[in-house]
């Protein structure tokens, strides 16, 4: 409780919290003051003298900026007072000298803070009859954002976000007087990764937003709340949509998730949504080397239904797999485990393709909880370019706490720029790379006395051996050992590919050591990365993260379907697509999932099967050789619910529709499906001749309305779900809860054993392969989404591989020169691109480009970015040419 | 590349890449505030005598040493009427168009000025000779209308008399035959006009 103090405004008395800014605190009594430069989420400042009121300062009533006081014991203040609603008016009036007459074209008009202003408390008429200034009008600031310095209040709002919450100052104030603008330093524009924030702040149409520019008026959309699918953050967002488009996309507030912030991946990248390119209608190909051709869906539902039906009656239902994907929602995840599990009969169902296989499934304690920590160890993860608006809270944490950063990475991300230690790596190195840090923890007698308690701990000791530990180490030692509330955060990169046991058991030794164990999170990828595991969309588990070993709760599920459950653990990600390749595996269901777009591997195993599926929103690589390709809808045409990476399950609703397409949720094309499961496992069993099956029983279970209901059976199907029906989930989500009193399969993680070193044979040194490849994601890739507006094709990723200037220059190597480099698995050519913060000794390459190099040369995504590699200067012959 | 304040750029200490012996002089002012963030004014002043106009690459230099943002020393470069950005002219004319010199007719001497010698306020003259600058107050409201024509203030000017002392100036340096003019006075406070 606040203490209350008492204020006088305009002669009457008020109790309000002491200390409380002025224009707040009025706020709370119903005095709405108005303000430009103030805003909730920055230092106040006092530029722009919209908020003038009088105070009585010893006697004398003296005009002040009401955003700027805070209010104590006593203070008077008149906001009525002719004298104060002059000022404002003045104020107000000389805004307006200098503004142009743009409000008809202006995007902010509607919604203009300075239009409300001037109706509520300008002066009505101007006495300027002058020459306005001029000054930029079309101004780009980034590839992003559009400024209008005619519109511009010099509010410093822009200037402040920048850098209060990205620590990225690239605008500023030049000139000065009524000449003065907004810009940045030559040559060096706005590249902050949640830049977009500032159009939002702007409280004028001074700052426009590049992909949704004139095509929108604020009064014309409708506005749904949703929540963005771009990263696991969840971002809660606010979806306007018009005659069928998506318009814009704007920040709604959830302090929990994103303050009021969105990075600009979200708020630029959605023309997916309404791109005329979109699958509209189902396709089928009759025969194998044929055409695709148009279809109605009854044609292709029958056709799916029965072939699938077919194969796993004929070939047993290990031979149909299906492979979804980490951005399914909740409900299209559940239903398509569902279906392979109930009806096909097939543990063969998985998500995850090159991601983490052996991550902690209960991701962050809490998002916000990273701005208590007084040490934050980013372990092969860079939240700039995977969370960004995580990254800003780390920023905040850093900059308004003093919290250090502790950073392992192989490439020396931006944030190493921060007090603490950078500790770089080769991919590989990582295991050791714990180890090291474990060795000089272990020198410390407290550390030691503390761990001599853990199981495990004999082995352990004997397995580190007593290597001496580097300068960067012990200093990674010494700042883990003085922190108070350190907190470990690690990354997909770190728990995939082949090492990833070894890397994870490393970690979590060095995070028992520390006495960090409880708070060492994982942070997930992908929008759904948590809630798809929740869904059992894998392999060995079953919704509710319940193992198919587990027989109990594969009863549970057994009932609430009214099937029999095979109790056989299925296929991952890859083993189907190599059991494709092998030919065990004849039936594949792709759902938002592009194995073929990873490389010539992937292409080839699906080639092999007798029947692909794919549902998908465009025509992908995997798409092109797919004998049914079911056209799907984006998240802003359906109902669905998500789980972030704090386990915060949130809605994102249906914002728009298109009319002239037959594509159709997830959820409806798989319960349509469903229904016609009685009738093709009846023919499939005539024809096959004997059936192993029954499922028409399990068919009956499939009578959903609505994405709402498959949730309320979710409820049903998933412990921890229970309750969060989507009336209950209301707009902002709610997380379930991180300790589960059933005892699920979760707390075994937070496992408090000790795990011995894996003897690791050093690999020699292999001349042939001299660079390690660094594959990993970054905010802008090159992938499908961001190819739809010319506007976010411009800051995709550049399609080019990445080294070190020594390194180029030792190779002989100029920037922008061809070079071919190749792995054990792959060759591609490309472009050059000079990097100091690319190790030497390793080259880097985003996943994602087109013609997927890096994908290429790994030989398949969840290898994981390890591959060794050369590098030899190439021509981009046309026919190689990636791109 | 962005700068930031946190950024721990390569050592302060280092001297600039290009050998330039003007860096210098930079460096010693640097050394002097003890590379304290709020010297920049002063910093600047160093480099604009030094190279007579701050050039980018010198702004990146300054905020480099003092690790701030481009953006800011820009803000402070471009808000002191007395940093140029461009090469500057020989010779070297600002008239005061703040308020009070504006009433006295300011504006008509800019006019005369730049119809004299073919070139917008804000410019320098082709050859080199001459650049004209149009300033806010310059804090001598009581001499108004002011000029400053090389660092020597004129007090009460008409077009006639502010074109008499502009060639005045380019003249007497063509006779003595001595290239360079000397910057603005030192001592002149830009803090004053705010
Ligand atoms: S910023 Fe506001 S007042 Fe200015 S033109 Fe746009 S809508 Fe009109
Ligand atoms: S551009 Fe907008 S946010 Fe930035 S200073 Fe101008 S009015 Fe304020
Ligand atoms: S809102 Fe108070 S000065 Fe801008
Ligand atoms: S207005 Fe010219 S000196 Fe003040």
């Amino acid at each position: 409780m606040p203490d209350l103090i008492t204020i006088t405004i305009d002669d009457v008395e008020y109790k309000v919290p002491n200390g409380m800014l002025l224009t707040d605190a009025a706020k709370l009594i119903n005095i709405d003051i108005p303000v430009f430069c103030s805003h909730p989420k920055l230092d106040p400042l006092g530029a722009c003298r919209m908020c003038l009121v009088e105070q009585d300062v010893r006697g004398r009533w003296m005009i002040v900026t009401a955003c700027t006081i805070r209010v104590a014991e006593g203070m008077k203040f008149r906001y009525a007072s002719p004298a104060a609603t002059q000022a404002r008016e003045d104020t107000l009036e000389f805004l307006l000298i200098n503004h142009p007459l743009d409000c008809p074209i202006c995007d902010k008009g509607g919604e203009c803070p300075l239009q409300d202003q001037t109706l509520k408390h300008g002066p009505g008429v101007s006495q300027f009859q002058e020459i306005k200034n001029h000054k930029a009008k079309r101004y780009p600031i980034s590839d992003l954002i559009m400024l209008d310095q005619e519109r511009c209040i010099i509010c410093w709002r822009c200037i402040r976000y920048l850098e209060e919450w990205e620590d990225k100052p690239q605008l500023g104030l030049f000139h000065r007087g009524d000449r003065s603008v907004i810009d940045f330093f030559p040559g060096q524009p706005v590249d902050a990764k949640t830049s977009g924030n500032i159009i939002e702040l702007c409280p004028v149409g001074a700052l426009t937003n590049r992909v949704s520019r004139f095509r929108y008026r604020p009064w014309d959309t409708k506005n749904i709340d949703s929540i963005c699918v771009h990263c696991s953050q969840g971002c809660n967002v606010r979806l306007d949509g018009r005659i069928h488009q998506l318009r814009r996309v704007v920040a709604r507030e959830n302090m929990a998730v994103n303050d009021e912030w969105i990075c600009d991946k979200g708020r630029f990248i959605h023309a997916f949504a309404d791109a005329p390119e979109r699958l509209t209608t189902p396709l089928i190909r009759d025969h194998k080397g044929g055409e695709l051709r148009e279809a109605g869906w009854e044609e292709a539902l029958a056709l799916v239904a029965q072939r699938l039906a077919f194969t796993a009656d004929v070939q047993g239902p290990a031979a149909v797999g299906a492979l979804g994907s980490a951005k399914l929602s909740n409900e299209a995840a559940y239903l398509l485990q569902k279906l392979m599990r109930g009806l096909v009969g097939s543990n063969n169902v998985d998500h995850r393709g090159g991601a983490a296989v052996l991550a902690d499934p209960r991701g962050l304690s809490a998002i916000r909880d990273v701005e208590q920590a007084d040490l934050i160890v980013l372990a092969g993860v860079d939240p700039a370019e995977e969370q960004p608006v995580l990254a800003t809270f780390i920023r905040r944490a850093v900059r308004r706490r003093g919290a250090k950063l502790l950073i392992l990475h192989p490439r020396q991300i931006e944030d190493t720029r921060y007090p603490g230690a950078y500790l770089p790596y080769k991919p590989g190195q990582e295991a050791a790379l714990f180890e090291g840090l474990s060795r000089g923890l272990l020198q410390e007698a407290r550390v030691k006395e503390r761990a001599a308690r853990l199981a495990g701990f004999a082995d352990l000791v004997d397995g580190l051996g007593n290597a001496a530990v580097d300068a960067a180490g012990a200093e990674a030692v010494r700042l883990m050992l003085s922190a108070q509330r350190p907190m470990i955060l690690y990354g997909p990169a770190l728990v995939s590919g082949r090492a990833a046991a070894a890397n994870r058991a490393s970690l979590m030794n060095f995070a028992l050591l520390a006495g960090c164990v409880e708070r060492t999170f994982y942070l997930a990828p992908e929008a759904n990365s948590v809630g798809a595991r929740d869904m059992g969309l894998l392999p060995a588990s079953l919704p509710g993260h319940a193992a198919i070993g587990d027989a109990p709760g594969r009863e549970r599920l057994e009932r609430l379907w009214g099937v029999k459950l095979p109790t056989q653990p299925g296929l991952g990600y890859d083993e189907m697509l190599e059991a494709a390749a092998a030919g065990r595996l004849r039936a594949l269901y792709l759902v938002g999932s592009d194995p073929a777009s990873q490389g010539p591997a992937g292409q080839a195993a699906l080639q092999k099967v007798d029947f692909l599926v794919v549902q998908e929103l465009f025509l992908t690589e995997s798409a092109k050789l797919a004998d049914v390709v079911l056209p799907a809808v984006s998240w802003a045409e359906t109902d669905g619910t998500f789980t972030n990476l704090e386990r915060r399950v949130q809605r994102a609703a249906q914002a728009i529709a298109n009319p002239h397409s037959q594509a159709a949720p997830d959820w409806l094309i798989f319960t349509e499906m469903a229904k016609l499961w009685p009738a093709v496992a009846g023919e499939a069993k005539a024809e096959g001749k004997k059936s192993k099956r029954k499922s028409s029983g399990a068919a009956r279970q499939w009578g959903y309305g609505s994405a709402a209901e498959v949730l309320d059976e979710i409820t049903r199907a998933a412990p921890m779900y229970d309750k969060l029906s989507w009336d209950a989930l209301g707009d902002e989500g709610t997380q379930w809860p991180l300790a589960d009193a059933a005892g699920s399969p979760l707390s075994a993680v937070a496992s408090r054993r000790l795990t011995p070193p894996e003897r690791r044979s050093v690999a020699p040194g292999r001349d042939e392969y001299p660079y390690a490849l660094v594959a990993g994601q970054v905010l802008f890739d090159y992938g499908t989404l961001m190819r739809q507006t010319e506007v976010t094709e411009r800051v995709a990723a550049p399609v080019a591989v990445s080294i070190n200037p020594a390194d180029a220059a030792r190779e002989k190597l100029a920037a922008g020169q061809p070079v071919s480099i190749s792995s054990a698995v792959g060759q591609v050519v490309l472009p050059v691109r000079l990097d100091e913060t690319v190790q030497p000794g390793t080259l880097w390459i985003p996943y994602s480009l087109p013609g997927a190099p890096a994908e290429t040369l790994l030989g398949s995504v969840s290898a994981g970015s390890g591959a060794r590699v050369r590098i030899a200067p190439g021509a981009l012959s046309s026919s190689e040419k990636v791109g | 590349m962005v700068e930031s304040r946190t950024r721990s750029a390569a050592s302060p200490d280092l001297p600039h890449p290009s050998g330039d012996p003007r860096f210098a002089l930079i460096d010693r002012t640097l050394k002097r505030f003890r590379f304290q963030q709020d010297a920049l004014i002063e910093v600047l002043h160093t480099a604009q005598e030094a190279f007579g106009f701050l050039e980018e690459d010198l702004l990146i230099y300054v905020a480099r040493q003092l690790k701030l943002p481009l953006s800011w020393v820009y803000g402070v470069a471009t808000f002191y009427h007395f940093f140029s950005l461009q090469p500057q002219g020989e010779h070297n004319c600002i008239v005061c168009m703040g308020t009070a010199c504006y009433v006295k007719r300011a504006a008509e001497i800019v006019a005369a000025l730049q119809t004299a010698y073919g070139i917008e306020a804000g410019q320098t003259t082709p050859d080199g000779m001459l650049s004209i600058t149009a300033a806010r107050c310059l804090g001598s409201c009581g001499l108004a209308p002011v000029l400053i024509v090389d660092g020597q203030v004129l007090a009460r000017e008409t077009p006639e008399t502010a074109i008499a002392a502009v060639q005045l100036a380019i003249e007497a340096s063509a006779a003595a035959g001595n290239g360079r003019s000397s910057q603005l006075d030192d001592s002149y406070d830009e803090e004053g006009d705010l």
